[in-house]
């Protein structure tokens, strides 16, 4: 009892991290890879410099320094529980030197928790946590300040620390000053003049206003934090909210009257914990993280899971889709099962080229796999551009130097491939791939390179993304071992429900080397374009099995007696390519167009 | 640290009465070094030439610079890295002599003495304090960081004058000043609130310029002489990209068309000749204000037609005290005629040369491999292509210096995607020295970690001095003026 009495609260905070770190690790573990993916920490004095030349750097390069660790997303989340864990236990540090009660502790998991639920937006970035952090060890100091030293050694604090701060860990230096402003005023009894509260606030103001002068940044932009969100334009609401809250929690709990610990801490664990866990649920069941994950999935080539996941929730979006289709191709299962998942036409193969930072890496990743290797270095490149915080990425440099590997640019991929090896979980892809350099054998027998270098067409032409068909059609007639791109063209046509191209481009599947069968929806598409044309199934000159025959039937006699039918929405019927031809038509158009505006 | 210094001293101490460290082997092989300045032409008073030696396994460099007139300075260290006062007295006091270069390599345990180079210091001075250019990741669509930013001639300082992080999520380009004078500069901004700034006499004046006839915001620009007028292009540029093996994008426009704004009225002043359906691109103003030059193409269905733009170099009569336009057009070089494509032409500030791009196709030659530079003699119409300039890789995007002897022009020929750029110079005759890769403090380090482009240089007679927070205001705020067509 009395070890309890005396651990119970470091051993709820322990649980609590552990929560939080299998919380990265299991579910959000396609956060950790999102993040990782849009920065490349590098082990350079140059970096270190370019990092701490801006407000907020110190808090940019630690917390850099710590997300790179999401490469191995274990101790990605380890990580970040830990700060997590520190960030509660400072929290309730300061609450305690406001005299806190200790039964009030529970409450201490608040702020901790909205953070948590907070950087369930993937675009909250962990620098906000680390600047926190190290603000609420400085609130800390300043309590030890406060009632320790003499006036002198308190103004000397705060003329040293709020600019110090200021510059290393960005505005969250107005969380410390906005605290001593409360402190001063909230703790008469220690007889702290009232002109430091205000010199402190107009000093911090004015401290921001300075480094405006030097700064090319607009002054909302130096008062919201420059990287504390990756969209550099955006402050968004609740990171405002966070710093105040961080800035007042400390007192708040200091209102709280007494209270009877046996009732008043099982009601407070109950409360923080069902609150919490729904808070952060929510937040974290958007769109924008289920597209996060597929990305996520591809990324980690986890072909099974991605359909797995479809699965059980038919995707909607064209990223979506097209991550499933892609998934479906690597399995060798695209042309089999196409119409067991949702689709919506061309969109859902190839997603119309976005500006954005997400979208086309997996687009591009398609691309490279069918061997059109200008196209997916455009995009992965047009991916990292569009990195708001213009950081570079690891995952992109990769597939950029991979690109120009296969296209025999070695002095680019030298280039690129210098600055991956000052990395720390790049640099042996990197040292492999500079021993790789100008040495045409060796890139040749190179199982990727090798292959999509044989893929590639030799002759240029401009890509257009409403000719598909026809550039698959040319990928394909270069290297007749490119089933891939067979399977896309023959996908693209039933997808765009065009049976006249389809019809056309069909035949030269038998350079494809089908031995086992005609994947099942082009079966499906060969006995809708027999039926269209004749009476019986006599005669036709394709090999359908006669499951597909049947099916027909049923189909056309369910769908002429009533179009309403059930059995047309169930599977297997409901799974086929007369459905979506005939039946998904209206549906199709109708999800493209709401599916547009997620990223 | 104090090791470091003693042994620093002792190095110096043991070189500095020879041209190489004691017990060098003398090779008759050329130093290979980065960049490449041998036996290049460079202004008195430019930024010291340092430079690496090429090679995992150096360990240390010794430079010794002889002046043919006198003087000599050394470096040693892991580059080459020159005083900055010693490199400026060493060339002002060798102006058109030169300067000979003796570079001693350390390998492991042994040093090896190369034979020397020269660097010509050329008679004519550059009459810049630096460069303005913009820094762009070569990219496709989406712009990244972008930033316009002028760099000293005399030292490796570079100074932003407008960057992405002022005014996030805009797109700006084509800082073009008058004959150099940053006094009187135009630039253009894209995006929400897009605009054409025209700065005259500390003044920043803000422009729709996007009327009528005028379908879209003007892009390349030329000053007259007057610092009255200013001739725009007014375009749609478009990429596509290749699939295959060998190139990677085409940019061309869908229309482009050419007028000139006064900037005393907000007027533009519009040509049939420069607005019919042909893609006029590119103009530029005669050194004496008289004719405007500038690139033309007919109109072809683009992109499917992209390997049929051949543009025409054409120049038309232009009366700065009427703000008006003559109407026979003179055809300089015929692009349909050559089968080649004649683009970016800049007549010379002392009227002397016309300096323009020759590629096989195309109104856009940064994005084609084959862009050279050729040179035409105003006076004879005899032209010729720099050879001492081009590579086999992207040559364009050149601008004179005020006194017209010196150009610089950004080249693709480090890597094929990433632009450099190069200074030259020109003597009387025409012709272009070997040019020189724009002076870093540690080249290698600089360029090999320099992951932009530079973009549409020009030298800057004196330091642009622009108030970034007040240009990034005036765009927030978005008040234009809007420009009226001249009856």
């Amino acid at each position: 009892m009395k070890y309890i009495q005396r651990y119970w609260k470091i051993v709820v905070s322990v649980v609590f991290a552990i929560a939080v770190a299998v919380f990265w690790a299991l579910p959000a573990v396609s956060l950790l890879s999102y993040h990782e993916q849009y920065q490349l920490f590098l082990f350079t004095a140059d970096y270190f410099r370019e990092r701490l030349a801006v407000p907020g750097g110190l808090a940019d390069y630690i917390a850099e320094f710590i997300t790179q660790w999401n490469y191995i997303f274990v101790v990605g989340a380890l990580l970040l529980a830990l700060l997590f864990f520190v960030f509660q236990r400072l929290t309730w540090r300061i609450a305690k030197g406001e005299e806190a009660a200790d039964v009030w502790y529970p409450l201490s998991f608040v702020p901790t928790i909205l953070m948590l639920a907070y950087m369930c937006d993937a675009n909250v970035m962990p620098s906000f946590l680390v600047a926190l952090v190290l603000v609420q060890l400085l609130m800390l100091l300043w309590q030890k300040v406060a009632c320790g030293a003499n006036s002198v050694v308190r103004v000397a604090f705060i003329v040293v620390v709020l600019p110090l701060s200021y510059w290393l860990l960005g505005p969250v230096m107005l969380v410390l000053a906005a605290y001593i402003f409360i402190y001063v005023l909230a703790n008469k009894s220690r007889r702290l003049s009232p002109w430091i509260a205000i010199g402190t606030a107009i000093y911090a103001v004015a401290t921001v206003l300075v480094v405006a002068q030097f700064r090319p940044e607009p002054l909302y932009r130096l008062f919201g934090g420059l990287n504390y969100y990756r969209f550099p334009a955006y402050i968004p609401w609740p990171q405002v909210a966070m710093m105040t809250l961080v800035a007042v929690f400390p007192f708040l709990l200091r209102l709280l009257p007494a209270a009877k610990a046996k009732i008043a801490i099982p009601i407070q664990i109950i409360s923080v914990v069902a609150g919490g866990c729904a808070l952060v649920f929510f937040s974290f069941r958007t769109i924008a993280n289920e597209i996060i994950d597929y990305d996520y999935l591809v990324r980690m080539h986890a072909w099974g899971k991605i359909i797995e996941k479809a699965e059980k929730k038919q995707p909607t979006t064209p990223l979506e889709v097209s991550c499933v289709n892609f998934a479906l191709s690597q399995k060798g299962q695209l042309c089999d099962r196409l119409f067991e998942f949702y689709q919506n036409g061309g969109e859902g193969l190839f997603p119309t080229f976005t500006r954005d930072m997400l979208s086309p890496i997996s687009t591009g990743e398609i691309f490279y796999t069918l061997g059109m290797v200008n196209d997916a270095e455009r995009y992965f490149f047009e991916a990292q551009q569009a990195i708001p915080n213009f950081r570079r990425s690891g995952r992109l440099c990769q597939q950029i130097i991979s690109c120009e590997i296969i296209n025999g640019n070695y002095s680019v991929a030298r280039k690129l491939l210098h600055e991956l090896s000052h990395s720390l979980f790049y640099s042996r892809w990197a040292d492999e791939r500079l021993a790789m350099l100008g040495n045409e054998k060796k890139i040749n027998a190179d199982p990727v390179y090798g292959r999509l270098r044989k893929f590639r067409v030799s002759k240029d032409y401009l890509f257009s993304d409403t000719e598909m068909d026809q550039m698959l059609g040319l990928v394909y007639t270069h290297c007749y071992q490119n089933r891939n791109a067979y399977e896309y063209l023959m996908a693209y046509e039933l997808v765009q429900r065009d049976m006249t191209k389809f019809m056309e481009y069909y035949p030269i599947g038998r350079f494809a080397g089908y031995t086992d069968h005609i994947p099942y929806a082009i079966q499906q598409a060969l006995v809708f374009d027999w039926t269209q044309r004749h009476g019986s199934f006599d005669g036709m000159p394709y090999s359908i099995e006669p499951q597909w025959q049947q099916l027909m039937v049923q189909f056309i006699q369910a769908y002429m007696s009533n179009r309403e039918d059930p059995v047309l929405s169930t599977p297997p019927l409901s799974n086929t390519f007369w459905n979506y031809m005939l039946i998904n038509k209206r549906k199709a158009k109708g999800t493209k167009k709401e599916s547009k505006e997620v990223y | 640290m104090r090791k470091l210094y003693i042994i620093f001293f002792l190095t110096m101490l043991l070189v500095s009465c020879s041209d190489s460290p004691n017990g060098a082997v003398v090779s008759t092989e050329l130093p290979a070094i980065y960049p490449d300045y041998k036996d290049v032409t460079i202004p008195s008073g430019i930024a010291p030439l340092n430079f690496n030696a090429v090679g995992n396994d150096v360990d240390e460099v010794y430079a010794k610079v002889k002046g043919s007139k006198g003087g000599e300075i050394t470096a040693a260290g892991d580059y080459a890295d020159f005083d900055v006062d010693e490199w400026h007295a060493l060339t002002e006091r060798n102006k058109g002599g030169r300067l000979t270069v003796t570079v001693s390599v350390k390998r492991g345990d042994g040093w090896t003495q190369y034979r020397p180079f020269n660097i010509f210091v050329s008679p004519y001075r550059l009459d810049a304090w630096g460069l303005t250019y913009r820094l762009i990741d070569p990219g496709y669509e989406v712009g990244g960081d972008i930033g316009i930013y002028q760099r000293s001639l005399a030292d490796f300082n570079e100074y932003p004058i407008l960057t992405e992080k002022a005014v996030p999520g805009r797109c700006m380009n084509c800082h073009t000043p008058n004959r150099t004078d940053p006094k009187e500069f135009t630039s253009q901004i894209r995006g929400e609130n897009g605009g054409t700034l025209v700065y005259k006499n500390g003044k920043a004046v803000w422009l729709n310029t996007k009327t009528g006839p005028v379908k879209s915001a003007g892009s390349y620009a030329s000053w007259h002489p007057s610092g009255r007028y200013v001739a725009y292009a007014s375009n749609a540029v478009w990429q596509n990209f290749f699939t295959g093996k060998n190139e990677n994008l085409e940019v061309y426009h869908t229309f482009s068309n050419i007028f000139v704004l006064d900037t005393e009225t907000n007027q533009v002043i519009l040509a049939p000749q420069l607005n019919d359906s042909n893609q006029e691109i590119f103009p530029a103003f005669s050194a004496d204000g008289k004719s405007l030059f500038y690139s033309s193409s007919p109109k072809l269905n683009l992109p499917g037609e992209y390997e049929k733009v051949k543009c025409s170099i054409c120049s038309i009569p232009f009366d700065a005290a009427t703000g008006t336009f003559g109407t026979k057009v003179d055809t300089l070089l015929n692009g349909r005629r050559d089968n080649r494509s004649y683009i970016l032409v800049r007549p010379s500030y002392d009227g002397r040369w016309l300096m323009y791009t020759v590629a096989s196709r195309s109104n856009f030659p940064i994005a084609q491999r084959d862009a050279d530079l050729w040179m035409m003699d105003l006076r004879t119409h005899r032209a010729w292509p720099l050879t001492e300039c081009n590579s086999q890789q992207t040559e364009s995007y050149h601008n004179w210096s005020a006194d017209s002897h010196w150009f610089v022009f950004s080249s693709k020929r480090e890597d094929g995607v990433h632009t450099r750029l190069y200074l030259s110079s020109v003597d009387d005759k025409g012709r272009a020295t070997k040019p020189f890769l724009l002076p870093q403090q540690n080249p290698w380090k600089y360029y090999h970690a320099q992951f932009k482009a530079y973009n549409v240089p020009d030298f800057a007679l004196t330091k642009v001095n622009l108030n970034m927070h007040q240009v990034a205001r005036d765009i927030l705020e978005g008040k234009r003026t809007q420009v009226t067509v001249r009856k």
